[in-house]
């Protein structure tokens, strides 16, 4: 080996350290060490937080929430949802725009452990772009402000390639709200402190 | 030695931030990829071509609860005519009386399942707007490939809503924002045509057995998408186009791609990828690629004991009574004779049919998963004179509002496995080759105006015994054609085009009196054989005018 191709080598060193030493102060600093904290923080306060919406909640066992359903079918507010693979709510207000809420659980140990929701313009089409997702997405994390005014705020999240997401956590309910593509924005609530406890296990 | 130098040191750098990116994104750990992708396709078409395919995955996946599922086109296909109905029992199926409405023909623009499947085909056609957009400036070979197959399945959406809501417009442009005004009928047939046209000459010419192409559109796609297009010209322009129908069978019928499976059954069963009827198929599964709901839309809630199913079906979906009897009355489908389930409110056993296609229907005792045990329903209906053993009867005593819970035939089309969890693995098929047979040779009678035809008489005693086992029929007319496309093709999602073909969708049958005669529709048909543009769309865009009638 050359001296000359020791100081490249040394050269190209300093730059791996460098980038690996931006690399780890942007992650501390980043909005994942915020919400990586946050978990932290939330889960360690032991607060609960199992509300999500229209009587619909985290731990509720299977039973209770097809229960539920049925009701609220019966009294002609929730509907099949879409494709049959969801519960379907059809929003008067609440939004900009009549839209429609889809929502449909995970159950582990028969209890609401996830839920999983899209939201969609009812009025969307390929030449209404002022309903597309990106507008949808920005009036559905106002509204889960409005449903969830106490806690923490949401944490924007930008991934180069996958684009932006934002999560909002408080006590053991995660709430992470994306777009899915040009018409839906999806969020999906997940009860932590169950999470956590299948990790461990 | 310097460029070498170079060429390392870029190497490292590039390594260096490969790896950092790799850091960076385990920053980002959540489980957000399923907010922000769709894994449906991802799983179904991305095999190999990774960037192209993803992005022209995401266009089918439209398709993928459209067929097979109580939302979008299977309902309005099926539930508006005299295979299907959805009747309210007691508290379940009430759903705002719009499950009667399709039944009765008394939609209206405020309807979901009219809504609900117009957004789901203008999303599909977005979705390759959208596609098409992005690979048009790309100009190689590759990308035009994409784009001349984005554009058949863009054509294939618009056929579905040429079909259903007439008068629709034509949006092709991804970027264009300007509310756009109804097209004719006849002007998005001449878009649909033209387009299905232009594509075909360079898609492949692969056949069902062809990995890379199952479950996309390919040749023998735009040739059935055209032959069903044609098929019904006269309904959607006034104009009849039987030649050209013929042309475009010929096309599938003569590449020796395809044929009639021995078994029907096995055309539907759960693994059911090796059918050589399978012309375009939904490759559904019932985890990773979802929407073939049968099980939960047509099972009793109790029936989860019988296929295991680890969720409760809804008890919904049964065929309507004289259906179920066009196999099984002799006079009408002749063959050999035996025991089946009988149309008394019972539904005794009496003698009748055995048209192996009787595989459609779950009728009978029902039994626990043991197959022995009987299945015991403790919630019937007083009135029931099955009483507790559950017992599927043909025979429905009302539509609604107390449908007792054990009326009705169910759907047994596609095979509902043991553990099931209320939805199927099994593909759907949205074109077979079956149809195209039956196409080609309703097509031959209409231009010879002779149901006789020994064609078209052959292809329908092909069809008979193959599939049927029963009788090959000795004369021909219309009403024993459309029963013979009915006992085929049974809740395929073609029924209602069928009917309007035939001149019966309007006609009178069990649960749907005869429409008022009109000729509010395009080129003169009942307003009723188009539905209604979903009302919260007219409120988006002005320039939309609802269909006539409505």
């Amino acid at each position: 080996m050359t001296r000359f191709d020791l100081k490249e080598q040394s050269k190209g060193g300093s730059i791996i350290i460098l980038l690996s030493l931006l690399l780890f102060v942007g992650c501390n600093q980043s909005p994942y060490k915020k919400y990586e904290s946050l978990v932290k923080a939330e889960l360690a306060s032991n607060n609960h937080a199992d509300s999500l919406f229209l009587g619909v909640s985290l731990g509720m066992t299977s039973r209770e929430f097809y229960m539920h359903c049925w009701d609220m079918n019966k009294k002609g507010i929730f509907t099949d949802g879409e494709s049959n693979t969801a519960v379907l709510y059809k929003m008067r207000e609440g939004l900009k725009f009549p839209a429609s809420m889809n929502f449909y659980p995970n159950f582990t140990n028969d209890r609401v452990s996830r839920m999983g929701v899209s939201f969609r313009y009812d009025g969307w089409a390929p030449w209404n772009k002022h309903m597309n997702s990106d507008t949808l997405r920005a009036d559905v994390i106002q509204l889960l402000e409005k449903w969830y005014p106490n806690g923490n705020p949401f944490i924007r999240m930008e991934d180069v390639e996958r684009g932006v997401i934002h999560v909002k956590v408080d006590g053991n309910r995660r709430i992470i709200v994306g777009s899915y593509d040009n018409t839906y924005v999806k969020v999906v609530y997940t009860d932590l402190a169950v999470e956590n406890q299948l990790t461990l296990n | 030695m310097t460029i070498m130098l170079h060429i390392k040191n870029k190497i490292n750098l590039t390594s260096t931030v490969l790896a950092g990116i790799l850091v960076m994104g385990s920053c980002t750990n959540l489980d957000e990829t399923e907010l922000l992708y769709d894994q449906v396709t991802q799983d179904k078409f991305y095999q190999s071509d990774l960037e192209y395919l993803s992005a022209v995955g995401s266009a089918y996946a439209n398709l993928f609860g459209s067929f097979g599922s109580a939302d979008n086109i299977m309902p309005l296909q099926e539930v508006s005519t005299d295979e299907i109905v959805v009747p309210t029992r007691g508290p379940d199926w009430g759903d705002g009386g719009h499950w009667v409405r399709l039944q009765t023909h008394k939609y209206n623009s405020q309807d979901p399942r009219p809504a609900s499947t117009w957004d789901k085909m203008y999303s599909g056609v977005n979705n390759c707007n959208r596609v098409l957009a992005a690979l048009e400036p790309v100009g190689t070979p590759a990308s035009q490939a994409y784009i001349t197959e984005l554009k058949a399945l863009r054509a294939i959406y618009y056929l579905w809503l040429l079909d259903l809501f007439g008068n629709v417009p034509l949006s092709t442009d991804f970027t264009d924002v300007n509310p756009p005004a109804n097209n004719t009928r006849k002007e998005v047939y001449d878009f649909v045509e033209k387009e299905l046209v232009a594509a075909a000459p360079t898609l492949p010419k692969t056949g069902p057995s062809d990995e890379l192409t199952y479950g996309r559109v390919n040749y023998y796609t735009v040739q059935a998408a055209l032959a069903k297009l044609y098929l019904n010209a006269e309904v959607y322009t006034g104009t009849a186009q039987w030649d050209k129908t013929i042309a475009a069978c010929d096309e599938v019928i003569n590449s020796g791609k395809y044929n009639l499976m021995p078994s029907y059954r096995d055309n539907f069963v759960r693994n059911n990828k090796g059918s050589t009827e399978s012309i375009w198929v939904i490759p559904y599964d019932e985890i990773n690629a979802q929407g073939h709901t049968i099980p939960h839309i047509t099972l009793h809630m109790e029936s989860q004991k019988t296929y295991s199913m680890s969720a409760q079906p809804w008890n919904g979906f049964a065929t309507i009574q004289e259906f179920y009897e066009s196999y099984t009355d002799p006079a009408q489908n002749p063959g050999p004779q035996g025991s089946v389930i009988g149309t008394n409110p019972a539904g005794d056993p009496e003698t009748g049919t055995l048209d192996k296609r009787l595989s459609n229907f779950i009728v009978g005792q029902q039994y626990l998963a043991d197959g022995v045990s009987l299945l015991l329903d403790n919630g019937f209906d007083a009135t029931d004179p099955n009483g507790a053993p559950l017992y599927f009867t043909p025979y429905i005593n009302e539509l609604l509002p107390n449908a007792w819970r054990q009326s009705g035939a169910r759907i047994g089309k596609w095979e509902i496995y043991k553990g099931n969890n209320g939805q199927l693995s099994n593909d759907y098929q949205i074109f077979r080759y079956a149809d195209i047979l039956l196409t080609k040779a309703e097509a031959i009678a209409r231009k010879n105006q002779n149901w006789n035809d020994p064609d078209a008489l052959a292809t329908i005693n092909t069809i008979r015994t193959v599939h049927g086992g029963v009788d090959a029929f000795v004369t021909l007319d219309a009403d024993k054609f459309l029963a013979e496309r009915g006992r085929e093709m049974f809740v395929e999602s073609v029924r209602r085009t069928d009917l309007i073909r035939f001149g019966k969708y309007n006609s009178a049958w069990r649960f749907h009196p005869a429409d008022a005669a009109d000729n509010l529709g395009p080129n003169g048909i009942n307003h009723l054989n188009v539905y209604p543009i979903p009302a919260v769309q007219l409120n988006a865009n002005k320039n939309l005018k609802q269909n006539p009638g409505y």
